[in-house]
């Protein structure tokens, strides 16, 4: 049963990243405009994150079907999913109107309580696959497991 | 055990900037912003002396916006008109913006284009797109175009015309 839920995770997860990445980098100067516009970080850091996060999106999509890559590529998303729904509770709570940027341009505003949700549920999603491949503190530091 | 999961960890992050880095060089190498004096492609856009319509609601135009901008939207429509036209001079050219992603700016552009205004404009990118461009040390804006400054980028999001208007001028 947790090795179907494994696998479902799994398929949900890359699925999405994937498709993130690719819309992310067909535009990259929308993206770099999406991430602007939640004015946290600076023009410079912004426009590198929109030629970098696209990537480690595809990159982390891929390791994730690799059983050594995995628990690395459940720790990116779950890294990547803990800033995003960090970065958009910020927006919310400053009542910035945008577009998430999540799945490249679009020209819907934001509807912060369901994108919220969904990125909880991810990262609920990428913990779930970091604690499925974690192995026991022993084996961390053996080279037996 | 944990060396191959470091090892394996920092391939997944460094990868990606190779990645990235060999896309840009393929697509085009395109600096990252920086900042440049826009005065120049400000007069050739001939956007200096344009009247700029704010299209977003109340409480966002209030909280900062385009200096000298009219708040024009669908709600204060017949309340902001008064005032736009009050700023409006014969012939300006006028630029819509909202934030970025969003529609409004492109549905208050047609309804000023209805009233019979030509020279009607959207900016790409909305707010979002003019604040990255001005200055990032605080300092007064000039209507002039003196001390704006913008990143190089600033040519794919500037104003553009809304060609899918014309059919509200036949109508």
């Amino acid at each position: 049963m947790l090795e179907r839920l494994e696998w479902g995770a799994v398929l949900v997860l890359s699925g999405l990243f994937l498709y993130a990445g690719v819309i992310k980098l067909l535009d990259t100067d929308q993206f770099y405009l999406d991430i602007q516009s939640y004015r946290i970080t600076p023009d410079e850091l912004s426009w590198w994150a929109a030629h970098y996060l696209p990537w480690l999106e595809l990159v982390a999509g891929v390791a994730l079907f690799l059983p050594k890559f995995r628990l690395p590529a459940a720790l990116i998303f779950a890294g990547l999913m803990s800033v995003f729904t960090l970065a958009l509770l910020s927006a919310w709570s400053r009542g910035l109107d945008i577009s998430c940027g999540c799945f490249g341009s679009s020209t819907a505003e934001a509807n912060y309580p369901w994108l919220v949700v969904r990125d909880l549920g991810l990262l609920l999603m990428a913990l779930f696959l970091v604690w499925r491949q974690i192995p026991p503190a022993t084996c961390f530091f053996s080279r037996r497991c | 055990m944990l060396r191959g999961f470091i090892f394996r960890f920092s391939g997944l992050l460094v990868l990606p900037i190779f990645l990235a880095l060999g896309h840009l060089a393929f697509s085009g190498w395109l600096p990252p912003p920086k900042d440049l004096t826009l005065e120049a492609d400000l007069k050739l856009m001939g956007i200096l002396g344009a009247l700029w319509v704010d299209a977003r609601e109340e409480p966002l135009f209030l909280s900062g916006h385009v200096p000298g901008s009219v708040n024009l939207t669908r709600k204060n429509w017949d309340k902001n008109l008064p005032v736009f036209f009050e700023h409006y001079g014969e012939g300006q050219t006028i630029i819509v913006y909202c934030s970025v992603g969003c529609h409004e700016s492109t549905v208050v552009a047609a309804k000023i284009r209805e009233l019979g205004l030509e020279n009607v404009q959207v900016l790409e990118g909305g707010y979002e797109a003019w604040s990255v461009s001005r200055p990032s040390k605080a300092g007064e804006l000039r209507r002039d175009g003196e001390g704006l400054k913008a990143n190089s980028n600033f040519e794919s999001r500037n104003p553009k015309q809304i060609p899918n208007l014309k059919s509200n001028e036949t109508q």
